[in-house]
């Protein structure tokens, strides 16, 4: 999956700006794709596919911000570079809130957009890195018992074992024995390593932050 | 066949062939004139054996009157055989020299005949004038061309008596023709139907007399009395001779003298009667020179009587005719309406009609010999210098006005014009005047009453002649232009005109007189007064043909647009200023209309550069950039251009306008305003709507102004922001366009003042945007209104006047007829 070319979308509802864009890029060695609405953006993009977003904020439909906005809430999200006509102060420091890599005004300056697309790559890049990680110490975590999680849990919060006993009315053996389970099944050989998949576990999912 | 079927005299002619009846005639002719010649030789005196009349001689006489010369020679021929039948076996004279004889009446005859023609005497007998002429051909040239030769001969053969022979030949031809030509003309002349109506007429009295003469003539002339008888015995014919001039005509006298010849030659040649006691040879003198003292008189005397009772009949007719006319002429006088009198040299009422008797309220009979003086007391000061301009100058006297006296309750407020004309008789003596009064009240209360009103109207009016000039003008003209009254009446209405304009004016002045209807001056372009001081007045006329007694004239109606000039100023000012506001407000939207396909530019050239960078560089999309590049460069420039012309200062101009191309184009101004505010608009355009008349750049910003105010009206709106715009055709046959917003719509009670200046719902508004767009929609002849639709939101919406095939057609064709830059 990491190995796929990663593919610049650019949303843009001018059609002879967006082939413009299109072409510069494609130009810069690119591998590019032009939608003229968001929405055809949503429909036709392919999954899991690395890349980024070059978005027009005012668009006929949903604008380039409501598309950021939905696209919080996916699991492949791609990082967008905001291009306008007229952007004003508050609505870019919304959209760089919302996490856009850039934005940029038109007539966009060649350099500006090749860096800014060439830094949304490498933010997926290291996007997906992150969540193909995040992705396997979850699935590990899966294959815990509650019992484990529990122990996992006080372990990483900095209990000894016998405080853990203590507190969930078991021996210190029993406790030792789910320790060493846990380790194993998160595949970590010391208490700092299992700190820090708890902490990346936390950043990605609901779990409880280790206190 | 047809022709003579209809006609039934020549049918009778007709049935004879034209030989058959020359041949007729000849013989006819040649009978006749045998019977006569012998019945005068059983009339021959001795010694000379000659008679005292020839009545043969007058045959060919009337023969020649009565026909036309190409048919003579059919009646000479019957004489010729007539002469020599006659004489033939003669023992006076033989037959050949009888034949030469004829020869020369032949040419007597053809000579008086002609001669009396020449005169004129077409109708020989009828007028004394005509018998004139006759009396010397047939008494003196006829018997001398006739006896002449022959008796020249005579005497070169030294025939015996050659004079005494030559009287009585002569006057025995003398005597035939003169008497015996009248009675045969004028019982032939008018052919056999002629003779036969006399007859019948006056049958019986011409019997009386025949019968009475017959027997007078017996006693007169053949009573065997011998010596005894008394020359008195000559007058016993005379009363029945008298009785047949004057009632019976010259035919009749003719006739009866053609009797008393017979009888009294008869009487002498037996020896009886007064001429018995002479010897033969002198009583044929005695007794031609009888006939002649009876005959001439007598002709003369029915010829003068019968022009007398034929003048008195033309005048009895006469008389008839002019008692017609002069009935005719007194039924128009009394009944014309107008008043008519006629007044003697003293100024006495001779006549007066009943229309004048009834406007003084008198009776007719009444003002007859009264003096003007007496009769019309009040007015007499007034007419009679008039009567005696006419009397001592004898010219009429014309259109004199005459009002009516204030004190005379009947006549105050009246009004008559007076016409006066003189009467002469044949010779040119003056008579008395006629005078003609014609009342003109009503004609006067008209004139007054136009004259007031067109006096009292605040436009300045102007009437003027075909030729041009100021026949009339009104107070507010002589404020407009500067000019007293009388400086511009006469004048030709060119002074009111600009220098620059007055040759166009010139040609379309005389465009207008051949089409004259009522319709406004140079519709669509500027006019311009002059000022006596020389400035110009802007102006609007409007011509009215008037039909007036003195000719065609035009009514100019001038107003002053000098106000409306100025207001028209102010408002484009102002237009100007809220247009510049307007797109102030869309200043956003406009530079991401320009810098989207600056951006496309920037793209693509950036995008050739490095696509030229790389080797071999793929020239064709290159290409295909540069094809790009100039597309979107074009789309900039047309968006600048649409930009700058709307934001230019200008002056109205009118043209045919499609609201919906009007509509389009503003949609692509707001198009990126729309999505900036994430407003949806959208359009209901109703195809195929008639143009309006108007200023593109004002509607657009109209529309502009509501779009934009709708816009601004849903900002708060946490929904759907939607805008419909609609264009439609409504019920008055109006162009409407709505433009309907999601917003809260208006409060009710600011609804009225709206679209007043300087109000505004709007924090940031200068509160002229509405105000400015209803003088706009006005000024178009239009109406802008607000209200709230029924399910939420404000509809903004104005209708202007469509311009339709009509329309367009009628301005045009006045631009076809007043041509170009008219004053």
């Amino acid at each position: 999956m990491t190995s796929a070319t990663p593919i610049v979308h650019v949303v843009d509802d001018d059609d002879s700006l967006r082939a413009a864009v299109c072409r510069l890029l494609r130009a810069a060695g690119h591998e590019v794709r032009g939608y003229p609405s968001a929405g055809d953006f949503l429909l036709a993009r392919p999954k899991n596919t690395p890349g980024c977003v070059v978005l027009d904020v005012h668009m006929p439909g949903p604008s380039g911000l409501d598309l950021q906005a939905g696209f919080a809430d996916l699991d492949d999200a791609l990082p967008i570079v905001f291009l306008t006509g007229h952007g004003d102060i508050p609505m870019s420091v919304r959209a760089i809130k919302a996490g856009a890599v850039d934005f940029l005004t038109k007539p966009v300056q060649r350099d500006a957009l090749l860096t800014a697309v060439r830094s949304a790559l490498n933010r997926d890049a290291v996007d997906r890195t992150a969540r193909e990680k995040s992705g396997a110490l979850r699935s590990q975590f899966d294959t815990l018992t509650p019992r484990e999680r529990a122990v996992f849990a006080l372990v990483v919060a900095g209990k000894l074992n016998k405080q853990i006993a203590g507190e969930l009315g078991a021996s210190e053996r029993t406790i030792k024995a789910h320790r060493a389970q846990v380790m194993e099944k998160m595949r970590v050989t010391s208490l700092p390593e299992l700190v820090r998949a708890a902490e990346q576990l936390h950043e990605s999912t609901s779990l409880p932050a280790p206190v | 066949m047809r022709h003579t079927e209809s006609v039934p005299t020549t049918r009778q002619a007709g049935n004879w062939h034209p030989v058959l009846r020359t041949v007729a005639t000849v013989l006819l002719f040649a009978a006749a004139y045998f019977v006569l010649q012998r019945l005068t030789f059983t009339l021959r005196f001795p010694p000379y054996q000659r008679t005292t009349i020839w009545a043969p001689g007058a045959l060919l006489f009337t023969a020649f009157l009565l026909a036309p010369p190409l048919r003579w020679w059919v009646y000479y021929t019957g004489l010729c055989i007539g002469v020599y039948a006659a004489y033939y076996g003669d023992t006076a004279i033989p037959e050949t020299s009888a034949l030469l004889a004829a020869q020369f009446h032949f040419v007597a005859v053809a000579s008086g005949v002609l001669v009396m023609r020449r005169l004129g005497a077409g109708a020989p007998f009828g007028n004394t004038a005509s018998l004139l002429a006759f009396v010397p051909v047939a008494t003196v040239l006829v018997p001398v061309l006739t006896t002449g030769p022959i008796d020249a001969m005579r005497f070169v053969s030294g025939a015996p008596d050659v004079w005494p022979v030559a009287v009585r030949s002569a006057l025995c031809v003398a005597l035939g023709v003169l008497i015996t030509t009248p009675a045969l003309t004028l019982t032939f002349a008018n052919g056999l139907a002629g003779l036969r109506t006399e007859i019948r007429r006056r049958g019986v009295e011409i019997a009386g007399l025949a019968a009475a003469l017959a027997v007078a003539g017996f006693f007169c002339f053949e009573w065997p009395a011998g010596a005894t008888a008394s020359p008195a015995l000559l007058c016993a014919p005379l009363p029945l001779l008298l009785w047949a001039a004057m009632r019976l005509g010259l035919a009749a006298v003719c006739w009866a003298l053609v009797v008393v010849a017979y009888q009294s030659t008869r009487g002498a040649v037996h020896g009886n009667g007064p001429f018995a006691s002479h010897p033969p040879a002198e009583m044929v003198l005695e007794v031609q020179f009888f006939l002649f003292a009876v005959s001439l008189p007598l002709m003369l005397l029915a010829t003068v009587i019968e022009e007398r009772r034929r003048a008195v009949a033309t005048l009895a007719e006469r008389e008839q005719e002019v008692r017609g006319q002069y009935a005719q002429l007194a039924t128009i006088y009394h009944t014309a309406p107008v008043g008519l009198a006629f007044v003697d040299l003293e100024l006495r009422l001779v006549n007066v009609n009943d229309f004048l008797a009834d406007l003084n309220g008198l009776p007719a009979e009444a003002h007859i010999g009264q003096t003007v003086r007496q009769i019309f007391p009040r007015y007499a000061d007034t007419i009679e210098p008039d009567y005696r301009h006419v009397i001592e100058t004898g010219h009429p006297v014309v259109n004199v006005e005459v009002h009516g006296a204030p004190a005379s309750p009947s006549a105050a407020g009246r009004c008559w014009v007076l016409s006066h004309y003189p009467v002469k008789d044949a010779a040119g003596a003056l008579l008395g005047v006629n005078t003609v009064v014609q009342e003109i009240t009503e004609r006067k209360r008209t004139e007054e009453r136009f004259r007031l009103v067109v006096e009292s109207t605040p436009t300045a009016v102007v009437i003027v002649d075909a030729a041009g000039k100021i026949v009339l003008i009104n107070s507010r003209c002589e404020q407009l232009f500067g000019y007293r009254r009388k400086a511009l009446l006469g004048q030709s209405v060119d002074v009111l005109v600009p220098e620059r304009f007055r040759r166009a004016h010139t040609g379309h002045r005389a465009a207008f007189s051949e089409s004259p209807t009522a319709r406004p001056m140079a519709a669509g372009h500027e006019l311009y007064g002059r000022h006596k001081d020389g400035s110009e007045i802007p102006v609007e006329i409007s011509l009215t043909p008037i039909q007036a007694a003195e000719g065609p004239l035009v009514l100019c109606a001038i107003v002053d647009v000098t106000e409306r000039k100025r207001a028209d100023e102010a408002r484009q000012e102002l237009a100007h200023a809220s247009r510049l506001a307007l797109m102030g407000e869309l200043t956003a939207s406009i530079a991401h209309e320009i810098n989207q396909p600056l951006g496309a530019i920037l793209s693509n050239a950036d995008a050739a550069e490095m696509l030229l960078e790389a080797s071999p560089a793929p020239l064709d999309e290159v290409r295909q950039i540069l094809e790009d590049i100039r597309k979107d460069d074009l789309r900039a420039s047309e968006v600048i251009r649409r930009l700058r012309a709307l934001l230019r200062k200008r002056e109205m101009e009118l043209q045919p306008v499609d609201v919906n191309d009007l509509t389009a184009e503003v949609m692509l101004l707001v198009r990126a305003e729309s999505l900036r505010r994430g407003v949806v608009v959208e359009t209901g355009l109703t195809p195929g709507l008639p143009p309006v008349r108007g200023d593109k750049v004002h509607l657009q910003q109209v529309l502009l102004n509501l779009l934009l105010n709708g816009m601004e009206a849903m900002a708060g709106v946490s929904g759907e922001k939607k805008l419909t715009v609609r264009t439609a055709l409504n019920s008055k046959g109006y162009v409407e366009v709505a433009v309907g917003d999601a917003g809260a719509g208006v409060a009710p009670d600011r609804l009225p003042r709206l679209f007043e200046p300087f109000f505004s719902t709007k924090a940031e508004g200068m509160g002229l945007g509405l105000s400015i767009a209803r003088s706009l929609v006005e000024a178009h002849g239009g109406r802008i209104r607000a209200e709230n639709a029924p399910r939420g939101g404000a509809v903004f919406s104005f209708e202007l006047p469509a311009c339709g095939e009509q329309a367009g057609r009628e301005s045009r064709a006045a631009e076809k007829v007043l041509g170009g830059a008219i004053p």
